[in-house]
């Protein structure tokens, strides 16, 4: 589920929530860690990731990207 | 809650690539700016991520590198919808100015060799297509207008546009995701830039957001423009591309442009029998040619890209990441190597657009971008001329510059309604005060279920009639939704946006009674494109009774544009 945050790498500074054009990222209420609030709300865009200056973001796709099925259109 | 007050002589919507070049526009002519945005304009809007391509014509070359050739194109694929010396003042007269806008802000549309990297796709004549890292397009730019003394308000959710006497329109309100702060803001000139309208369509993958455009561009500028008694044009057309299956992501250009195939389940090459330029066909044939094999049963339909050679393929997949940058995480985790393996594709969820890259839909602008009201201009994916990024970054600078020159005809701003501010601030407060047992993601899903239904790839009378009426029954739902925080009431806010776009979507399509461009608008009950009745636009502005009235209005052209 994107993104995931790496909480041994990440400092807390906050660069991914302003970064993120679908405010998927907030602090949590101490200001310290960031986490994804709304997960469904990911356009895997990889803003967060490109702007987090320690590296701690990686992008993993849900399931129903690695799984697509269904009918198209 | 008391609204936070502001005055200024240009406001502009929406902080992506068209509204933060008006906003640099404005304030290099003088203006007092302020931009207000959903999120932070840094990483905000359709190219918050990057973006690989600008379309340019440069001169080098007579027999297609040129403002007629660029005309020409325009008109012989997009015949009905786009209207020739429209483009040409506002993208042609400012494609100069826009080249030098990205050197202004730092980034380079030129190769570290100096010389430009040019890819051709979608019918187009000659490689118009200059591909260039454009991954810090949007912090740069977000900088930029900082830096020229704008106020940027981040995170500031548009409710309506404000409209005075004699229907000039004169500010908005507003209020934050975050702290539901409400803003009222007068300007004596507003720019409206706010993308396109998506996630009106189901989504195939069954993620809502996990769109080819950006999902936060939901007809916002459209909805409130019409809904102030603004003009829309060619919002009838559906839009898809051809994606990764599963993947929402753009990169069908880059994929076309560096010689990639299309190959069926049983390993045919297809794409000649949609159209005589095979690959080179443009983006709806495209769609149309996968869309159909998929449904004979001949899929999966993949991309083949092994044939290329290796600097291609390096630069195709370097370039992919340009445009999205998790493209090759995606390619990663689902372990293909362009170099060996097939990539499976499918046909994109739909979304209101125009029919191709070079016109649009939406606002209806004149050669200003200037809406049909006064006071009201409109830049990039959300007018209807405009499209793609050269058109976002010269439409934008054409809109800042022509709506200080609209300002300047003025001492003042006319004053807004109290009663009209006070109708948008109850209107908001409803769904956090509501009580009520429906969420917006059900409505959501309801509202795109009618939608696909009606104005999918297959459409007709009685498709429209049976979608309109379940869209009464859906805003008669409207006081049932129930937001607990300012961030749902943004979300909801953007699905009442696409319900005021799609009853538009609606009315059109059922008001044009022909087929045109392919599944844009493929109608079962009149099948056939129809250039003697229905070659133009059709106006969408509303009645009295606030719903979409249509109004066709032809357009001719010369007998030499667009026939070769």
């Amino acid at each position: 589920m994107p993104p995931v945050i790496d909480k041994e790498v990440c400092t807390g500074c906050g660069t991914c929530e302003d970064s993120c054009p679908l405010d998927v990222l907030y602090m949590n209420d101490a200001g310290d860690e960031p986490f994804v609030r709304y997960p469904d709300e990911c356009w895997h865009c990889g803003s967060c990731r490109q702007e987090c200056p320690e590296g701690a973001i990686e992008i993993v796709f849900p399931l129903q990207v690695m799984i697509p099925a269904g009918t198209v259109s | 809650m008391r609204a936070q007050e502001l005055g200024t002589d240009l406001l502009v919507i929406g902080g992506g690539v068209a509204g933060l070049n008006a906003a640099m526009s404005g304030a290099e002519q003088g203006l007092s700016v302020v931009v207000m945005d959903k999120a932070v304009i840094e990483r905000s809007g359709h190219t918050a991520g990057g973006i690989d391509h600008f379309c340019a014509f440069l001169n080098t070359d007579p027999a297609w590198d040129t403002r007629d050739s660029y005309l020409d194109y325009t008109v012989r694929s997009s015949r009905g919808a786009t209207r020739p010396d429209v483009v040409d003042k506002i993208y042609c007269d400012n494609l100069p100015a826009a080249m030098e806008r990205f050197e202004k802000i730092g980034v380079a549309l030129r190769q570290s060799d100096g010389t430009y990297f040019r890819t051709q796709s979608y019918g187009q004549p000659g490689p118009w297509w200059v591909n260039f890292n454009g991954k810090r397009l949007k912090p740069s730019l977000g900088r930029a207008v900082r830096e020229a003394g704008c106020h940027v308000l981040d995170r500031m959710v548009t409710a309506d546009l404000l409209v005075g006497p004699d229907s000039r329109v004169c500010g908005a309100v507003g209020f934050h995701m975050r702290t539901g702060e409400q803003c009222v803001i007068r300007a004596k000139a507003v720019v409206v830039a706010t993308g396109g309208t998506n996630r009106l369509f189901v989504n195939p993958t069954g993620l809502s957001f996990n769109t080819w455009m950006c999902p936060a561009d939901t007809g916002d500028g459209e909805a409130m423009s019409f809904r102030a008694g603004a003009a829309l044009a060619n919002v009838e057309y559906l839009r898809m591309t051809v994606v990764p299956r599963g993947f929402g992501a753009p990169g069908l250009n880059a994929l076309v442009g560096m010689g990639a195939k299309l190959v069926n389940g049983v390993g045919e090459d297809f794409m000649t029998r949609y159209d005589p330029l095979g690959m080179n066909g443009p983006r709806y044939k495209l769609v149309e040619g996968v869309l159909t094999e998929l449904k004979a049963h001949r899929g999966p339909v993949y991309i083949d890209c092994r044939h290329l050679d290796h600097d291609a393929l390096d630069h195709l997949v370097t370039t992919l990441s340009y445009d999205k940058d998790t493209f090759g995480d995606f390619l990663d985790q689902k372990g293909v190597d362009l170099r060996y393996d097939l990539l499976e594709v499918a046909p994109s969820e739909g979304m209101q657009g125009g029919p191709n890259e070079v016109c649009g839909s939406g606002i209806r602008v004149d050669d200003h971008c200037a809406g049909t009201l006064p006071g009201l201009f409109a830049a990039g994916n959300c007018s209807d001329q405009n499209r793609s990024l050269h058109m976002a970054v010269t439409s934008g600078i054409h809109a800042g510059k022509e709506a200080a020159r609209f300002v300047r005809e003025y001492e003042t701003g006319p004053e807004p309604s109290p009663s009209q501010v006070e109708d948008i601030r109850h209107r908001l407060r409803g769904p956090m005060e509501s009580g009520g047992r429906t969420s917006w993601r059900e409505f959501e899903n309801v509202l795109q279920r009618i939608i696909t239904e009606a104005l999918g790839p297959a459409r007709s009378a009685w498709g429209f009639s049976l979608a309109a009426e379940r869209l009464d029954r859906l805003e008669g739902w409207v006081d049932q939704v129930s937001c607990d925080t300012f961030h749902d009431l943004c979300r909801f806010q953007e699905l009442y946006n696409i319900m005021t776009t799609a009853r538009c979507m609606l009315a059109a399509a059922d008001h044009r009674k022909e087929s045109r461009f392919g599944l844009c608008h493929k109608r079962i009950d009149f099948p056939d494109t129809d250039n003697e009745h229905w070659q133009g636009q059709i106006l969408v502005a509303r009645d009295e009774q606030g719903l979409p009235a249509c109004e066709f209005n032809p357009i001719q052209y010369s007998s030499s544009e667009g026939e070769s």
